[in-house]
């Protein structure tokens, strides 16, 4: 179940990263004055870098074998079914 | 750049929406955030102590606030890279849909027909900012410059923009080839 919430984790960052690249792109490409530019980046990265290291110290210590189950009980017959 | 000026071609107005726009979205967002906190906080409440999910709602609290953080700054593009800009031969619209899509349209002075003002509210008016409607010769299609601040103001720079333009083909025709009043 760890694994699977994870799995689901990780979807999300990397969801998360793609569209923060974009605006990143987006940022340096447009040529926004490069002091606004500069200020946008530093706080985009910066808000962003505290949310995931929280986020991902609070997903590990959550005892995911011990929630999922309950939580949706389909989930552990999910890997017989195939 | 997203278009290049001629030689002779200086830009005269470079606009974007009201503030007022942007501020209204980004409260949309943080009313968003403050419904989200007070839900997490009535969840947190009714969770027994040292329950496992009290992790897993703070969890997706931080995961809700990374991406309205990440909306907010898709918001601040939109603003930011919506462009209206009038030089001294054409009339320039750079537009931003989402992320992927970037719109880059002009025509030229001469090609001006009619230009109005559509200022609609309360808020509107008290804050001086709306439509302006540029409608061009032929079937070409309407250029809307959208909730910009001062809008009667800008109508009255495209028409002098129209108006010097068109007095500089009179006397230069040689300059501007395929261009007619």
């Amino acid at each position: 179940m760890f694994i699977f919430a994870l799995l689901i984790f990780l979807s999300l960052i990397v969801i998360y990263g793609t569209v923060a690249a974009a605006i990143l792109y987006h940022i340096k490409k447009f040529e926004i004055d490069r002091r606004t530019a500069t200020h946008a980046i530093i706080l985009f990265i910066g808000v962003s870098f505290f949310l995931i290291i929280a986020a991902g110290i609070i997903f590990f210590n959550v005892p995911w074998d011990d929630i999922l189950p309950e939580t949706i009980p389909f989930l552990p017959r999910l890997p017989y079914a195939f | 750049m997203l278009f290049k000026l001629n030689p002779t071609e200086k830009i005269l107005l470079e606009t974007r929406s009201h503030r007022f726009i942007l501020y209204s979205s980004i409260g949309k967002l943080i009313t968003l955030f403050t419904l989200t906190l007070l839900t997490f906080m009535a969840v947190f409440t009714f969770l027994p102590p040292e329950s496992p999910l009290q992790n897993v709602s703070i969890l997706v609290l931080l995961i809700v606030s990374l991406f309205l953080w990440e909306f907010a700054f898709i918001v601040w593009l939109d603003y930011h890279l919506d462009v209206w800009i009038v030089t001294t031969e054409r009339i320039v619209d750079i537009e931003l849909f989402g992320l992927f899509r970037i719109e880059v349209s002009e025509f030229k002075l001469s090609a001006l027909q009619d230009v109005s003002v559509d200022v609609r509210g309360i808020l509107h008016t008290f804050f001086n900012f709306g439509n302006v409607h540029i409608q061009t010769a032929g079937a070409l299609r309407q250029f809307v410059f959208e909730q910009v601040p001062h809008p009667h103001e800008i109508k009255k720079q495209i028409l002098d923009a129209y108006d010097a333009h068109t007095k500089d083909l009179r006397l230069h025709p040689h300059m501007h080839q395929g261009e007619t009043i």
